[in-house]
């Protein structure tokens, strides 16, 4: 995978039905709320947008692509379940896992400029570090 | 993909010899020019990766509109042998369980509803949730959502959003057998909770349709259609509710396996025998999201139905509900014995032919309707099941994806494709720019070249093609 210059970043890329990201940053967090910005950006117009409340998670996995995988599923959730849709991210180290926390806007508020994320696969999953420092790229099913 | 070997076994037919690992063959039904891209596309590889289940029998079987999806194509069938260790994938029914398609015909025809079409289309557009997270027509408590999950279009017929002929015109009576509400994680719950009654985004949407011309008058009397009638047909399925299941048990079968000592060549494949405790779960929450999608897509219907009676002062009636997104216990005869199967369909639909003891009796006589879901501003078209149709009585369920959403979007001028819509007299409601740029007609495959071959193949035959004069899209 191609990594512009800048020391954090996400684009979305093709896919023939669905979207697929890619994010890059100096640790494996900042590439993880990357990814999550990536996401919520292919589907949200979320400029201007006000977070009005705020999630926390501990999300655990027993690998980092599978944790790549939690930490968006917990965003899908939060879209489908509350209708809310994270405009700020900050994700730590813990233990087998990450703890991140969630900014929220209401989703209703914000214009819509794609199809909204459903589930996120397996295909094509990729989370590493190289020597630009992390990367991953997901394919999310809309 | 150019190790993918395929040879022209007949009309509309093209064969993939067995290879390395595949218990069957695969089977491609398509056109030449339908085939997928092989520089672009792993459909055809998917085939290929089917043909290799545990159980699996027959042929891996792939639909003219066949792309590529998530461990199975979409546009793929695959039947496995449950008293032979045949397995039961969620990849195999995909994330949307029991999506599906809705089509009702209203007692007006298109030159009467000709002045009132954009009043219609404000009413529905103000009347039915779309895009992303929550909002639903019918706000559920959780208990009320667990009799969904067990009941399925019957709940809402019960509670005033139906008429009783409804279930009669729905696959399986509109309730699925076998679901169980416990086997629904609480994540899949919450989810649901509030989108009963909702189209969702992406390739979903409401199309108030004509019938543009028929193909077969006996069939479409029967099924209750004629030229120029005016239709609503919806596309949704299962929402997030679906999706959760989905994404719930291929994590519970992905662990198992090794367990069973199955391998899959893709991840996304995970399966288990359909006999085990994994598996017998999956097919009951399975069940319990099909029965959720067909209560969603009731209450849509009459949604639309009210609005008709307010705008246009006429009745509207159920012609078919019918899944393309399924896993289903069946008996067929293999080898000259009958067997019990488990047909996964993904992307593909059933298509039973006349005289079936499925099919409702005043359907019996001309075959199960097929609903087709054709791109914005083209057509749909509905079908039937024939005598002797391959792949287990399947057919195809749509046009296919050829261009991915990113380069449909960079190629297509949203405001223009709406701009062309309505100078063409399609009423178009309620979706971006991008959006609309997404499902431009050029993202897919021709939906008349794919009925065409489907038919060519002997999997079904037209009864009616139908044109969008109204577009909701999700």
């Amino acid at each position: 995978m191609y990594l512009p210059p800048e020391s954090a970043g996400r684009r979305s890329v093709p896919h023939t039905a669905d979207l697929r990201v890619e994010a890059w940053g100096p640790t494996r967090e900042e590439c993880l709320e990357q990814a999550v910005h990536g996401v919520c950006e292919s589907f949200l117009d979320l400029r201007g947008a006000q977070a009005v409340g705020r999630r926390e998670a501990a999300v655990l996995a027993g690998s980092d692509e599978e944790l790549l995988v939690a930490l968006l599923e917990e965003v899908v959730y939060w879209l489908d379940a509350e209708g809310e849709v994270p405009v700020g991210v900050e994700v730590a180290p813990v233990d087998r896992g990450v703890h991140a926390v969630l900014r929220m806007a209401d989703a209703r508020s914000c214009p819509v400029v794609g199809a909204s994320p459903k589930a996120v696969t397996w295909h094509g999953l990729e989370f590493g570090r190289g020597p630009a420092g992390w990367r991953c790229a997901v394919t999310v099913d809309v | 993909m150019a190790d993918v070997e395929l040879v022209p076994d007949g009309a509309f037919r093209f064969r993939i010899p067995r290879g390395e690992g595949m218990r069957v063959p695969g089977v491609v039904f398509a056109s030449a020019e339908l085939l997928p891209d092989v520089a672009g596309d792993q459909a055809l590889q998917q085939v290929v990766n089917v043909a290799t289940l545990p159980g699996i029998v027959g042929a891996s079987y792939a639909m003219p509109d066949v792309h590529w999806g998530y461990g199975f194509p979409i546009g793929g069938v695959a039947a496995t042998e449950p008293d032979a260790g045949g397995v039961i994938s969620p990849g195999g029914v995909g994330f949307d369980i029991s999506c599906g398609v809705r089509l009702l015909a209203a007692h007006c025809g298109s030159e009467a509803l000709a002045p009132r079409l954009r009043q219609l289309m404000d009413v529905l557009s103000a009347r039915v949730p779309r895009g992303p997270g929550r909002g639903g027509i019918w706000t559920l408590r959780r208990a009320e959502l667990g009799e969904v999950l067990t009941g399925g279009a019957r709940y809402p017929v019960e509670h005033g959003r139906g008429v009783a002929r409804d279930l009669v015109r729905c696959e399986d009576g509109g309730v699925l057998a076998g679901a169980a509400a416990d086997e629904v994680s609480e994540r899949a719950v919450d989810r649901g909770l509030g989108q009963v009654g909702s189209l969702g985004s992406g390739n979903h949407f409401l199309e108030v349709q004509k019938v543009q011309k028929v193909y077969d008058e006996r069939a479409a009397q029967v099924m209750g259609l004629g030229e120029g009638q005016v239709c609503v047909m919806i596309h949704c399925g299962s929402r997030g509710l679906g999706h959760q299941i989905c994404t719930d048990h291929v994590r519970t079968m992905d662990r198992a396996m090794d367990r069973y000592g199955i391998r899959v060549p893709d991840r996304q494949l995970a399966c288990v025998p359909a006999d085990s405790a994994e598996g017998r779960s999956y097919l009951a929450a399975m069940a319990a999201a099909a029965n959720y999608a067909r209560a969603n897509r009731q209450v849509l219907g009459d949604t639309a139905r009210r609005a008709f009676a307010e705008v246009m002062g006429c009745p509207v009636d159920l012609v078919y509900d019918i899944s393309h997104n399924m896993a289903k216990t069946e008996t067929h005869t293999v080898d000259g014995r009958e067997r019990r199967l488990c047909v996964h369909r993904k992307g593909a639909t059933r298509a039973l032919p006349a005289r079936h003891p499925e099919l409702p009796d005043d359907l019996a006589a001309v075959g199960q309707p097929v609903l087709i879901p054709g791109t914005m501003g083209t057509a749909s078209y509905v079908l039937a099941g024939v005598e002797g149709g391959g792949a287990w009585h399947s057919t195809c369920h749509g046009a296919g994806r050829v261009r991915s959403r990113h380069r449909a979007a960079r190629e297509v001028d949203g405001r223009r494709l709406r701009e062309d819509l309505e100078d063409a007299g399609v009423v178009v409601r309620g979706s971006s720019a991008r959006g609309l740029a997404e499902e431009a007609p050029l993202a897919y495959k021709d939906i008349d070249a794919v009925v065409r071959a489907s038919e060519g193949a002997g999997l079904c035959r037209r009864v009616a093609r139908l044109v969008p004069l109204g577009v909701l899209k999700g």
